[in-house]
């Protein structure tokens, strides 16, 4: 797996589209001037919290000893779901949390933008291909990246483009990820069986 | 492949008849003066997913790792998923998003009319001779045109069905679409394990 690969799909698990209207309803009882600050600190967060899961996922993996193609048929499953969920979109979604005050950590750096399927993917690819794992870093830098000028610029995205088109883009990624998915699922399977190696 | 083998294959694979059914039974709860407009604004981004997949397709799949059996079983998963729903509806929607009952992009736009057997098509036809792109272009443009006529009028028919036949269309069509969503689905595997 390359950089560019590794990057698209910790980009496509971040659902920045998806995270840009609970991002905003997240920031209703912060004072508007305070709002980008708030959102870049949280930002900021989110991609220590990242970078640390990364290296941590060396670790689970030895403690844990489960084969490699398990590890990959369960992070296709668990795709598979996240996908579902931004493809049929219901109303038992409850992904969002109560806020009342200006949001510290909670909700936006975790669970909203470090959630924990970003932090089981990349122990996912960490365990797999531990040699590589400055590309990986490079990687989840690159998605954090495009995923803070998406969430940076929440509001004028939802004003400019409208909650339908955002929806529009999210329903358009879950399917990216669903072909992804379905793809570690079944190679896990494959390699597990030692199937037409 | 001439101009016209590749708009007609792309017609039949995009099976503009049999998605009519599909088409009004996922219309049944939007009301009747906004239907084609709905109808419209699908086939419009149905045109646009595949014009983009048509250029973007191929790159996209290799960029992600993901090979064209794996496609087919995704299809596979999305479609057994809406048939599902199709029969054992969900229970009533919460009261904050009242337009959740109004179909977008999921399923009409994509899978029903940008289905993944079409987008597998043009693939198939992008990595055989990359070239002829314009003559692609415009075969896509062509089968989309054709089949577009097709669901955009079949809004009409909604009147003369009545809702009771379409509630019975809807159960009848989400059997169907169980088992050519598993016909999907285990093909998909069945060639990616290279049985």
């Amino acid at each position: 797996m390359s950089l560019l690969s590794a990057a698209t799909l910790l980009f496509l698990v971040l659902d920045p589209v998806g995270n840009v209207p609970m991002f905003l309803k997240a920031l209703e009882f912060t004072r508007p001037e305070r709002q980008q600050r708030v959102i870049a600190r949280e930002l900021l967060i989110a991609l220590v919290i990242m970078v640390a899961a990364l290296f941590l996922g060396r670790w689970v993996f030895v403690v844990l000893k489960v084969g490699a193609e398990a590890l990959m048929t369960a992070g296709g499953v668990l795709l598979l779901l996240i996908a579902i969920r931004m493809i049929f979109p219901t109303p038992l979604r409850n992904r969002e949390e109560p806020v009342t005050r200006e949001p510290r950590i909670v909700p936006l750096a975790v669970p909203y933008t470090a959630g924990p399927s970003v932090i089981i993917f990349e122990i996912l690819l960490m365990s797999q291909w531990p040699g590589q794992w400055l590309t990986w870093l490079g990687g989840v830098v690159l998605a954090w990246l495009g995923a803070a000028v998406i969430l940076w610029f929440s509001a004028p995205l939802q004003r400019r483009l409208g909650r339908r088109t955002l929806e529009a883009a999210e329903r358009l990624m879950g399917m990216i990820l669903v072909l992804v998915a379905m793809q570690m699922l079944l190679g896990g399977l494959k390699s597990f069986f030692g199937i037409g190696a | 492949m001439t101009l016209l083998t590749a708009a007609t294959l792309l017609f039949m694979v995009m099976d503009p008849l049999g998605n009519v059914p599909l088409f009004l039974t996922a219309l049944r709860h939007v009301a009747p003066e906004r239907r084609q407009r709905v109808i419209a604004r699908e086939l419009l981004i149905a045109l646009a997913v595949m014009l983009v997949f048509l250029f973007v397709g191929q790159s996209l799949l290799s960029v992600l790792h993901v090979s064209p059996e794996a496609l087919t079983a995704a299809g596979g998963v999305i479609l057994l998923l809406i048939a599902i729903r199709m029969i054992f509806p969900a229970p009533d929607h919460s009261l904050e998003e009242p337009i959740i009952d109004e179909p977008f992009i999921v399923p009409l736009a994509v899978p029903y009319s940008a289905g993944p057997s079409l987008l597998a098509t043009e693939i198939l036809m992008m990595s055989q001779e990359p070239e002829r792109w314009p003559v692609w272009l415009l075969a896509v443009v062509l089968a989309w045109l054709a089949s577009s006529v097709i669901l955009y009028f079949s809004g009409y028919l909604q009147r003369v069905l009545g809702e009771r036949t379409l509630l019975a269309v809807e159960r009848l069509m989400g059997m169907i679409l169980v088992v050519v969503s598993m016909q999907m689905l285990l093909t998909g595997i069945k060639e990616f394990f290279g049985w």
